[in-house]
């Protein structure tokens, strides 16, 4: 008996040369790239850029999808090297735009300033993190990657991410909790 | 977040936070739509559509061969036309028909070990060296005439491609009028350096469709494709990247990169 493909792979299979199977994929995955990278530079309009960025070169280079490891850690994974194009042109700063602009329209604006407050201390905190274990956060948390697919995205067996994501974790809560203090 | 802050609780809250971040739905829309009109790929990166297009090619290629070979005066420019390793198009707009009624041969090759390879193809293969350690091991595929080593890195793509000359090459080498391209040595055989793919801008009918059609393909050089090709003795050589984008220019396979992995090919 042969092995069943998932059926994301059987999908970016398809999504060659089947428009509707990529906007499938698309559909699918934008809220999370969209997420990583707001997290990371704090800018909808920059996020924005490296969210088309990142599935155009998708489309371009679906055929380098070779089904080894999960679409989605392949596609963060084209995320990341944006990222990393992206700081060696420009340095980014961690304030956020106005929480309008980032999407909570709707909440109650209470909530929409609370929880814009709460995404600043993180991204701040994020950004104290040594960049190993920031990055495992980001791609884990924001990226909504398994523990295993963030291991794919940073080359790094699963044992090796699952403790980087710990640290990243105890580290975090040490930050929240002083600055809460 | 809470004071009192177990890692699971931070966790939870992190995903909570994270729920309340969505793309601006005009966005997703627009990005959505461009998607639709970007062409899906550049031509002949498609294993399936390949497949098809290799029949379509040989059905041409042996009416040509039947036509031609029979005056003397063509022969010898045909000779000429199956000896290069690139074939300039007139112009940098060309049309390529298609026929997808055609069964697919093949659709999911099964990755082989460099010896299982060699035990299938009839002629002596050689394992490529000097291929970035970034893109790890290679998948390989085989038949009787070709093997085929890709690579995949996120967002990229690197075959090296060894085939027995049957036919001339399996794999198509039409590049735009504007093309440049660059003669190199490869430890005393000349090969040729090529940058730039052909893009589709109409297709009558769909590829989703079945049925014969035409495809409107324009040649881009800025299109980060690269590809080295030479022949030694009955084999016919190509090493080709896709992908990336122009940020990472000084991350590709360069030229000389190329050369040295062609070096290793014998």
């Amino acid at each position: 008996m042969g092995i069943i493909p998932d059926p994301e792979i059987l999908l970016a299979r398809q999504a060659i040369h089947d428009r509707d199977a990529f906007a499938e994929l698309y559909r699918c995955h934008v809220v999370r790239v969209y997420r990583y990278f707001i997290v990371h530079v704090g800018d909808v309009s920059d996020a924005q850029d490296l969210t088309s960025q990142t599935f155009l070169t998708a489309l371009e280079s679906i055929r380098g999808y070779g089904g080894k490891g999960s679409f989605a850690a392949w596609l963060l994974g084209i995320a990341h090297h944006k990222m990393v194009d992206y700081y060696r042109r420009k340095r980014a700063t961690v304030s956020l735009d106005s929480a309008d602009e980032l999407g909570l329209p709707s909440l109650p604006m209470d909530e929409i300033v609370d929880t814009r407050l709460q995404l600043e201390r993180t991204m701040s905190a994020l950004s104290q993190l040594t960049e190993d274990r920031a990055e495992a956060m980001r791609l884990h948390i924001f990226g909504a990657l398994t523990v295993k697919e963030v291991g794919q995205v940073m080359k790094r067996s699963p044992a090796a991410s699952k403790m980087l994501i710990y640290r990243a974790l105890q580290d975090l809560k040490m930050l929240l909790l002083n600055k809460e203090s | 977040m809470t004071t009192q802050m177990p890692d699971q609780k931070l966790e939870n809250d992190l995903r909570a936070l994270t729920e309340t971040i969505q793309p601006d739905a005009h966005f997703m829309t627009a990005l959505d739509a461009r998607l639709r009109q970007t062409p899906l790929r550049p031509r002949f990166a498609i294993p399936v559509s390949r497949a098809r297009r290799i029949t379509v090619a040989a059905a041409l290629l042996l009416g040509t061969f039947l036509s031609v070979w029979t005056v003397p005066s063509l022969r010898i420019i045909a000779q000429q036309v199956l000896n290069s390793l690139f074939n300039q198009a007139a112009s940098d707009t060309h049309i390529f028909s298609y026929d997808n009624t055609l069964p697919i041969i093949s659709s999911t090759p099964i990755s082989k070990t460099f010896s299982e390879a060699q035990s299938i193809v009839q002629f002596r293969i050689y394992e490529p060296k000097g291929v970035p350690a970034a893109f790890g091991q290679p998948e390989i595929t085989a038949d009787a005439t070709e093997v085929n080593f890709e690579y995949t890195l996120p967002g990229r793509y690197l075959s090296i491609s060894e085939q027995l000359n049957t036919n001339g090459w399996q794999i198509n080498g039409l590049i735009g009028a504007s093309a440049k391209i660059i003669k190199v040595d490869i430890d005393g055989i000349a090969g040729e350096y090529v940058e730039g793919e052909w893009m589709s801008i109409t297709t009558s009918p769909t590829p989703e469709q079945s049925g014969i059609g035409t495809e409107v393909g324009v040649w881009r050089s800025d299109i980060p494709t690269r590809k080295l090709r030479w022949q030694n003795g009955q084999v016919l050589y190509e090493i080709a990247e896709r992908g990336g984008s122009p940020d990472i220019r000084d991350e590709y396979v360069s030229m000389s990169d190329m050369i040295a992995i062609a070096k290793s090919l014998r």
